[in-house]
């Protein structure tokens, strides 16, 4: 198995990652956009 | 009105937000830079959310938006990601436990996929989301063929990367 093959394997498991709730998200939105 | 939009649009994220954590995974290495990104795609495909017309699907729609967000940053601070070595990547990732050889080898490969540039890393997301290079091609602005060719361009430079280390076993 190559690296891509590997990597894509493992990328389509569930991971867990941080779970914003929809507060967190509302906050994030009104803040000021660094771009 | 303008509450239940914000409403609709933040229940959205919140449900899929995981397709914005798979580009911090790839674009950041700390876990303050992963939420500074997350918070600056959230802002930017919220702008353009009056622009999103219903028959798309959400995150078919809003990756995209997160992806060049993530390209605008990095290219933007170029200096600043340059400066990001092998070490420092690997340091990072020392959060995730490395429970077999096997995971061991994928933080390798997502180290090597970190020394990628910008474009590059946007490419190798579309790869790993099965993107047909049709998607990826107009989503970059590239030919497909340019995609193909940057696509082993990708696999021979991750090979290299990991070879230099002499640790990964195909």
């Amino acid at each position: 198995m190559n690296e891509l093959d590997l990597l894509k394997t493992h990328w389509q498991k569930e991971e867990d990652f941080i779970k914003f709730k929809q507060e967190d998200i509302i906050t994030m939105i009104h803040k000021s956009s660094r771009v | 009105m303008k509450k239940e939009i914000e409403n609709e649009f933040t229940s959205l994220l919140e449900l899929h937000q995981n397709i914005l954590h798979k580009i911090c995974k790839l674009y950041t290495t700390d876990i303050d830079s992963h939420k500074d990104l997350f918070q600056e795609m959230a802002i930017q495909i919220w702008k353009a959310y009056p622009t999103f017309r219903g028959d798309a699907k959400f995150t078919s729609w809003a990756y995209r938006i997160g992806l060049n967000t993530a390209i605008t940053i990095y290219r933007g601070s170029k200096r600043k990601v340059g400066t990001v070595n092998w070490d420092i990547s690997i340091e990072n990732m020392r959060y995730e436990e490395y429970n077999s050889e096997e995971e061991c080898q994928l933080q390798l490969i997502y180290a090597a996929v970190r020394q990628l540039n910008d474009i590059e890393k946007a490419l190798i997301y579309m790869y790993l989301e099965d993107r047909d290079y049709g998607e990826i091609s107009e989503t970059l602005g590239i030919s497909e063929v340019n995609v193909r060719v940057k696509m082993n361009r990708i696999k021979t430079k991750i090979k290299t990367i990991i070879a230099k280390k002499g640790t990964y076993h195909e």
